[in-house]
């Protein structure tokens, strides 16, 4: 079976500072792969690069079999791939119904001229939020006036609603209540059974074994394990993304420049917290 | 200073609630301070009249500001696109196709701050500042000597278009029609009203149809003559309202009619909300799939374009162009704006506080002459009430 995305080779660098190095990853439909690593190992710039909001500086990605172009975020979009960022990219002054819709806004031609359909757009954003169980008093209101965790539950509820084959989640649960962290892992499996491909990032090694098929290690910007859910335990995977940094720690040193690995280095004995 | 929770949430929601608010305070202060002088057809006619062309753009720089953007070289697109626009006309250029050359010219120097930005990446408060001084040197220096350009030099008649009557009425009923359809179910929120609207739409350019055939007919016209406009005149003319002493002038419809016009762009289009979700979170809208560049180029371009049909404006009434024409005018605008509840960080704002703020601007340089406080003191309580309005539109919304 072809792999819904393929990834070759994959590099990424901002400037002088090595984010990722020579990622080769291969995702299928219908599974749920955990990435998992430290502070500042690469999951996220990973994602972003699937997401289109990066360009990778090497390596190619392959989807459905066929090499494509990520070059920008609709792009992504355009192939049914969607994200949740880990920091929520809402509009804070702008409403719930909006910062759903955002970049896809429902219109409607009113006499020659196409405008806004405000109440198609905030009729299906509350119903969307329904459908996955999160309730919001009134869609007009701004995402300023929300709280953390509710901002985090409409961000999450947009990317499932609109996501049709690939669903990004960089950390969906960090500010969640046990009950929204329930249903968001809810999702997860849903997506899993519409055979949509999963990509679930997260600090939470519980929550991996509860949903992820697979789990994939980054460590300073390589991938450093990748092992079905039934052939590691708990430990062994934390084991591997903490000593993984600390063996490298000596030799990993020059794959970062000096300079950005001190700006890292606080990050050494950070654990990854549950 | 406590309000209700509520009434603090309608201030917060509502960029132009704290300009009004402010608005009605200095507005009453000087009906009582000088009652017998301020609430009058002569004074609110020239407060009215003075502020079209800033508030004009004022537009343009609040586009700019919500779309998290500065631009401080309005004042000198204003002063290019104004001589572009009268040195055609004095040179021979029909009159329309002069305007249109200083309108592109507007655009076109948006355009190239709108680049710059993009490439550079520097910031549009440097790139500004750069261009503005560029762009004043083209009036200095294309103007000999820092002379004036005037239109009496060249014609004692002010520049007429002749249209056939016919086409003034279809033109005109057109336009209502397409306002109107637009209007009212934008007006009404629902779903429904847009064929109710069409059907209204019609009747009522049915019945200015009607009013412009009765009005033709009693200056003894054929519907197929032709009807001589004066262009100066309908772009800031004195309006005959039959108030001698008045000075209401039709430059503050088309003021209140770009306002309007603006207002429903951010409002009601996707590229209104692109221009905010740009200005609130340029990178969430980015990989929210939003061309964020794009967006500001367009608000560059169109800000330009809106800085030139101020200057065009003003230049129907003053019929001159200085090289120095617009300097200064940056400053008060974006104090009028900032007044006016948009935010300078962008991402919040609206062109009807802009409105009201450069109304209020414009209120207190004449009141303050009325009560005979010396104008010097204008700029200094221009800056305060500028220092007031954000202070108190922070506190309505809660962020520092
Ligand atoms: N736009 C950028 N410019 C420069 N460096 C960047 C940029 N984005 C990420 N980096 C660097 O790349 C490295 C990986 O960052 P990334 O955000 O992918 O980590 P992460 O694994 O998601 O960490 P966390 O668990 O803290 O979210 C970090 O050292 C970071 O400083
Ligand atoms: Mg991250």
């Amino acid at each position: 079976m072809t792999p819904l995305i393929e990834l070759e080779g994959i590099g990424q660098r901002f400037g002088h500072i090595t984010a990722l190095s020579d990622i080769d990853l291969q995702l299928h439909a219908g599974e749920v792969v955990a990435l998992l690593g430290d502070n500042g190992a690469g999951k996220s710039t990973l994602v972003k690069i699937l997401s289109g909001a990066h360009r990778p500086t090497s390596g190619r990605i392959l989807f459905e079999g066929r090499p494509v172009r990520l070059d920008t975020p609709q792009d992504a979009r355009a192939l049914g791939i969607e994200t949740l960022y880990q920091d929520l990219a809402l509009i804070p002054r702008m409403s719930i119904a909006r910062n759903f819709h955002l970049g896809r806004e429902l219109t409607r031609l009113v006499g020659p001229v196409r405008v806004l359909d405000h109440a198609r757009m905030s009729a299906q954003a509350s119903q969307a939020l329904a459908d996955i169980g999160i309730h919001v008093r009134n869609t007009d209101e701004p995402v300023v006036s929300l709280s953390g965790g509710e901002r985090q539950s409409i961000a999450i509820g947009r990317a499932v609603h609109f996501g049709s084959k690939v669903l990004i989640l960089d950390e969906p649960t960090s500010a969640l209540s046990i009950g929204e962290t329930r249903k968001v892992l809810g999702y997860i499996r849903s997506a899993r059974e519409n055979r949509m491909c999963v990509i679930f990032i997260t600090h939470n090694l519980h929550h991996v074994f509860q949903v992820a098929d697979r789990l994939v290690v980054l460590s300073q910007g390589r991938k450093v394990a990748e092992h079905h859910k039934d052939e590691v335990t708990e430990e062994q995977v934390a084991d591997l993304i903490m000593s993984e940094h600390q063996e490298l720690d000596g030799e990993g040193r020059h794959r970062h420049t000096e300079q950005s690995r001190s700006a890292g280095s606080p990050n050494k004995g950070r654990q990854p917290t549950g | 200073m406590i309000l209700g929770t509520r009434t603090r949430h309608i201030l917060a929601r509502e960029p132009a609630a704290g300009a009004g608010v402010g608005f009605l305070f200095v507005f009453a202060f000087f009906t009582l301070a000088a009652p017998d002088t301020f609430l009058t057809h002569a004074s609110l006619s020239s407060i009215l009249s003075s502020q079209a062309v800033p508030g004009i753009a004022a537009i343009s720089i609040t586009l700019l500001m919500i779309s998290g953007e500065f631009d401080l070289s309005v004042g000198s697109i204003l002063a290019v696109s104004s001589l572009v626009f009268l040195s055609s006309t004095v040179g021979g250029t029909p009159i329309l196709l002069a305007a249109l050359l200083g309108i592109v010219t507007g655009c076109g120097l948006g355009l190239i701050n709108g680049l710059l930005l993009v490439w550079t990446r520097i910031p549009s408060f440097i790139v500004t500042l750069g261009t503005m001084l560029v762009f004043r040197a083209i009036p200095l220096t294309a103007v000999s000597g820092g002379r004036i350009v005037r239109y009496a030099d060249f014609s004692r008649e002010d520049p007429t278009i002749a249209v056939p009557g016919l086409v003034v009425l279809l033109g005109v009923s057109a336009l209502t029609v397409i306002v109107l359809w637009i209007a009212l179910p934008v007006l009404r929120h629902r779903e429904g009203a847009t064929r109710v609207s069409a059907g209204l739409a019609a009747l009522a350019s049915l019945v200015v149809v009607y009013i412009l055939l009765r009005s033709l007919d009693t200056h003894g016209l054929s519907p197929f003559a032709r009807v001589e406009f004066n262009v100066f005149h309908i772009l800031n003319g004195r309006a005959d309202l039959g108030l001698p002493g008045t000075n209401y002038r039709t430059s503050i419809v088309w003021w209140l009619g770009l306002t309007g016009v603006f207002a429903f762009i951010l409002l009601h289009t996707r590229y209104g909300n692109a221009v905010f979700a740009t200005g609130g979170n340029s990178e969430a809208a980015r990989v929210q799939g939003i061309d964020v560049d794009r967006v500001r180029i367009k608000s560059f371009v169109l800000s330009g374009g809106l800085a030139a049909l101020a200057g065009i404006i003003q230049v129907a009434r003053l019929k001159s162009v200085d090289p120095l024409r617009g300097q200064g005018l940056e400053l008060e605008i974006i104090a009028s704006v900032v007044i006016g509840g948009t935010l300078l960080s962008g991402g919040f704002g609206s062109v009807a506080g802009s409105a009201i703020g450069t109304a209020l601007t414009g209120m207190l340089r004449t009141g303050l002459v009325l009560i005979s406080v010396p104008s010097n003191i204008f700029r200094g309580a221009i800056g305060a009430i500028m220092i007031g309005a954000v202070v108190i539109n922070t506190y309505v919304r809660k962020d520092r």
